[in-house]
């Protein structure tokens, strides 16, 4: 039975795609963005996260396994959390300490995703798959995306397109919008502040494009980063020579991601 | 056909303009706040010696700093003093019995003494200082204390005033003067029936009273027309007095006649109440409209003119507009929009309706949603006509009779003119049942779960029973204590059977409504019970016990573990199963209970105030509440527990048979962010709603409001002294409200932000 490690899926989003939207969030990225506004959905495992706000201070975490937790100030550090095993999280007496990261059947997915078909319909919205980077899990993307599809569920995906072609276009079929991310133009800042290099991307999202899919280009605006001219108008060149562009998005940083770094221990 | 389906907001005219400012500041001054007999009144509804909101001033008035605010929710306009002459009340003077005629003369002297004031710029007149509970007593025998107060330790009370739907359009054909006939005729008929004939005698006093004041309107305009120096104003003048002469007696002839007839019962009629519902506003002027657009004496515009003042005169007119006629087809009308875009160029503090169903006129109940958007304020209410009806038949009502079904106010709505069922005047604290229950299972320790939601079960069929206790010897003394004559007048069956519409007897629907408070808190609580001590067996009744009277002191830890369990309001299966199965079973203990007047109890799936306020009285909850933490409006997810978004709140609620309840409105909190990539704010909120009708949601109070925005106000309310909230069933502004409420509006907003 095929599954997927989703990180997080949000109902109700009118932010990722058109109309009003479920988010499914997949675990895993080959991308290491620094300004990451989603890092609990880097690592491709079920990891540990630690909430402030309910913690209670009672030291029991980093008693029992001193050589993974430790107090930086007052926020948690977690150390080596791949080798690190969740019995923990039951032992934490103010549930501070929870696992990002759920394994799901399709059919559990595909439940989760078809409890608000009227709001999609009535706002022509549906769902959105997105991360991470959903083509890391890409059997479990096609066969939710596949289902989503047949039974009339208007399926976007929000991708970086760091994936082999091979990889892609298995879902290609089943996706009805691409929500593309093009960060930085330069190859050599795209190698720093990413991890990985650009051509690949550009050259799928060029594939995609001969497909005839309706694709949103995005950029993520950071500061000091990729917020200069050259950078902001290649990236919209590039987006405006593709023929079927629907939109050239640039979004602004997201705040919120700094509490996550937190969560995550780091 | 409907001919003007315009939205244009065209410029408000001057004169308008100073109308609404008077409004304002009528409002920011304080002089049109409502005030509760404390906290405890709000949970209960009634509390020793007090069965209505709290007169601001005479002998049964409290003091100024016990009493609680509820912000700009009254007609009365307050001049800061007593009514001058309480001391020469008939009743004060003489003898105060329970006795209609005793209240008639008292209400007759009150009118009299009630000063017919016509403001700057007023077209629209009529308006009051006190209510007749400033001047005479409103107080039950002594006797009714003692179920009262039984019924509060069983987590129950309840109180009777007001609170139904006249039937306006009986007045607005037979005028006054075809009232006192129809009283005169009927006491003819019922001649050698002492009680009735007497009944009949007190309405006389009521409607001559009504007449001579609407006359003194008439005098004080012609007054003013000799002092005013432009003919202009003067021939204004002239033309009001003709008017207030025309309708003392006689039924409207016109539009404009229609409108202030209206004024002038309202505030007749709030004058000794504290509110009711008053119909379907398009259809009561549709044909005065009709007649008036094709004699060529009213536009369009005009009409907007008028009511806009109306609304402003009245300060929060509960109508409703749209809904279906008698043969079931979109009622909407010319009138439905011009009732539309009168508030949509005032704004403000208003309680209107607009009643959604299948086959409304989409570009106006569009429209609709545009001012919910554009006022923010959660005006026009918005509700499913439909299920209204169906929650009406459900009750019991004809299918001829429902049809007539009107928003009335907060979460109610009731049959025109035939129904008085005490909405929102009555409570069961669910979460007292639930207590008791689990006092209980400390001892006995049920089996299993089922055994003990049975136990649950009879813990609300005891303070179901104890309510109606308290409700029948209410019901037993109300007519005699404060009837409810000038309603009387415009219902069906009572001036014509010779009975006060609180009557026994007079053939219109009597059920006793009960808000519940506290159901999600309870439904919560029982998926704890069922996991954490059944299932999972993490924890044992004495423990949580414990726990919960130590306000989770000492168990943090075990409170965690509460608060992690699902919760209503996330579409999570299970716990809207339970959700489910609990309103299923409220319906049919309360349906198993019947009055003395022959109809069961209803339950409404809201309580107006108490859940702001209760938490300190009734302590930490078995769903990991604190004790000074908020309970849960009305069936809406506990603040800080729906995760999900909007969608799964609706799904969880959509769960619900809302039809099985005389109101369940959900209090949607939309953070402007919400909107911003949808198309606008306003077809967001029509896909939003019309989604969640189509699936059997009954209702929605639809706040858009920023969480800074609020606590801004908090700190600096002189600069944020035009926020208008939908409170709970109401509107206000919110500086006027008190902090309790302040604060449980800011938490509720911030979850949804």
């Amino acid at each position: 039975m095929t599954t997927a490690l989703i990180s997080n899926i949000e109902r109700g989003s009118a932010v990722d795609g058109p109309g009003m939207r479920t988010v499914v969030f997949f675990k895993g990225c080959p991308l290491s963005c620094v300004w990451c506004h989603n890092p609990e959905t880097i690592s491709p495992y079920p990891e540990l996260e630690w909430e402030e706000k309910r913690c209670m201070r009672c030291g029991l975490c980093f008693t029992e396994y001193p050589e993974y937790f430790s107090m930086n100030g007052k926020t948690l550090q977690m150390n080596d959390k791949r080798t690190l095993d969740f019995s923990c999280v039951e032992k934490c007496p103010g549930k501070a300490l929870s696992v990002n990261g759920k394994t799901m059947t399709i059919r559990e997915l595909f439940y989760t995703i078809k409890k608000d078909r009227m709001f999609y319909e009535s706002f022509s919205g549906g769902v959105t798959f997105s991360g991470g980077e959903p083509l890391m899990q890409i059997n479990a993307l096609v066969e939710i995306a596949e289902h989503c599809s047949k039974e009339g569920i208007h399926t976007a995906l929000d991708t970086t397109c760091f994936a082999s072609w091979e990889i892609l276009k298995q879902v290609i079929p089943f996706i009805k919008l691409f929500l593309c991310d093009l960060k930085l133009f330069n190859p050599e800042k795209h190698r720093k502040y990413t991890g990985v290099e650009p051509e690949l991307i550009r050259e799928n999202i060029q594939k995609i494009d001969q497909h005839g899919i309706p694709i949103w280009i995005r950029t993520p605006v950071i500061s000091g980063i990729n917020d200069d001219e050259e950078n902001i108008s290649s990236c919209a060149a590039f987006a405006a020579s593709l023929k079927h562009l629907i939109r050239y998005e640039l979004l602004p940083y997201n705040p919120l991601a700094e509490i996550k770094y937190v969560k995550q221990g780091h | 056909m409907i001919q003007d389906k315009s939205t244009k907001r065209p410029e408000m005219n001057q004169r308008m303009q100073r109308l609404c400012q008077r409004r304002n500041r009528l409002a920011i001054e304080g002089r049109r706040n409502l005030y509760m007999d404390g906290l405890l009144h709000g949970i209960y509804q009634w509390s020793p010696g007090s069965t209505s909101f709290s007169p601001e001033t005479g002998v049964t008035a409290i003091a100024a700093e016990e009493r609680v605010c509820l912000g700009d929710h009254n007609c009365r306009v307050g001049v800061g003093k007593p009514f001058p002459y309480a001391d020469q009340m008939p009743s004060v003077v003489g003898k105060y019995e329970y006795d209609p005629v005793n209240w008639a003369k008292d209400y007759e002297f009150f009118l009299a003494h009630s000063p017919a004031e016509i403001n700057p710029d007023e077209r629209i007149v009529g308006e009051f200082h006190w209510q007749l509970d400033e001047g005479r007593k409103l107080i039950y025998p002594e006797e009714i204390d003692v179920y009262g107060e039984k019924a509060m330790a069983l987590g129950a009370g309840g109180s009777c005033l007001t609170h139904t739907c006249p039937d306006l359009s009986i007045g607005m054909k037979l005028g006054w003067k075809g009232i006192r006939a129809k009283i005169v005729e009927s006491k003819e008929r019922f001649a050698g029936d002492e009680k009735k004939c007497h009944y009949l005698d007190a309405a006389i006093i009521v409607v001559n009273a009504i007449i001579r004041h609407i006359r003194a309107y008439g005098e004080k305009a012609r007054e003013l027309a000799g002092q005013e120096e432009t003919d202009c104003r003067s021939h204004e003048y002239m033309e009001l007095s003709d008017i207030c002469e025309r309708i003392a007696e006689d039924p409207p002839a016109s539009f404009r006649e229609a409108v202030q007839w209206m004024q002038f019962y309202q505030i007749c009629e709030r004058m000794n109440g504290h509110g009711n519902g008053y119909g379907r506003l398009d259809q009561i002027l549709q044909t005065f409209y009709e007649k008036d657009i094709e004699r060529g004496v009213l536009t369009p515009d005009l009409a907007r003119d008028l009511v806009e003042e109306f609304y402003l005169k009245y300060g929060g007119n509960y109508f409703s507009v749209s809904g279906r006629n008698e043969n079931l087809d979109d009622a909407t009308n010319d009138m439905s929009w011009v009732c539309l875009r009168a508030y949509d160029m005032v704004g403000g503090y208003n309680c209107m309706g607009v009643g959604w169903h299948s086959d409304i006129d989409k570009d106006f109940y569009r429209y609709a949603c545009e001012v919910v958007a554009r006022h923010r304020c959660g005006t026009p209410a918005l509700l499913n006509y439909d299920i209204m009806r169906k929650s009406e038949i459900y009750s019991g009502v004809k299918e001829e009779d429902a049809w007539n079904v009107t928003y009335s106010g907060c979460q109610w709505y009731c049959i025109v003119g035939k129904e008085y069922c005490d909405q929102d005047k009555n409570v069961i604290v669910l979460v007292q049942c639930l207590q008791r229950a689990f006092d209980k299972a400390v001892k006995n320790q049920p089996e299993s779960f089922d055994a003990f939601y049975d136990l649950l079960l009879k813990e609300l069929k005891i303070s179901a029973d104890a309510l109606v206790a308290l409700k029948n010897m209410e019901y037993h003394y109300q007519s005699k204590v404060w009837p409810e004559i000038v309603v009387s007048c415009m219902m069906h069956n009572c001036i014509e059977n010779g009975l006060d519409v609180t009557d026994f007897g007079t053939g219109n629907y009597n059920f006793t409504s009960v808000n519940l408070l506290g159901f999600t808190n309870v439904v919560d609580s029982l998926l704890n019970i069922k996991k954490m001590i059944y299932e999972m067996e993490k924890t044992s009744f004495a423990e949580l016990s414990t726990a919960v009277r130590a306000d989770f002191i000492g168990y943090e830890s075990l409170r965690r573990e509460l608060l992690d369990t699902a919760k209503f309001g996330n579409d999570d299966d299970e716990c809207d199963a339970l959700a489910r199965r609990f309103s299923d079973d409220i319906e049919n203990v309360l349906r198993s209970v019947k009055n003395a007047k022959g109809f069961h109890l209803r339950p409404s799936l809201f309580q107006f105030m108490g859940h702001s306020i209760a938490g300190p009285f009734l302590g930490a909850g078995i769903d990991g509440r604190k004790k000074a933490e908020p309970f849960a409006q009305g069936f809406n997810p506990t603040h800080g527990r729906s995760l999900n978004g909007a969608t799964a709140v609706a799904n969880s609620m959509l769960k619900i048979d809302q039809q099985k309840f005389i109101g369940a409105p959900w209090q949607c909190e939309l953070s402007p962010s919400f909107f911003k990539n949808l198309d606008s704010e306003g077809d967001a909120l029509y896909k939003l709603t019309t989604t969640y009708f189509s699936h059997g949601g009954m209702h929605i109070n639809a706040n858009i409001l920023a969480v800074k925005d609020l606590e801004e106000a908090m700190k600096k309310p002189e600069k944020h002294q035009d926020l208008m909230i939908k409170v709970t069933g109401y509107s206000a502004h919110f500086i006027n409200l008190d902090k309790h409420y302040q604060s449980e509006i800011v938490k509720r907003t911030r979850q949804n932000a």
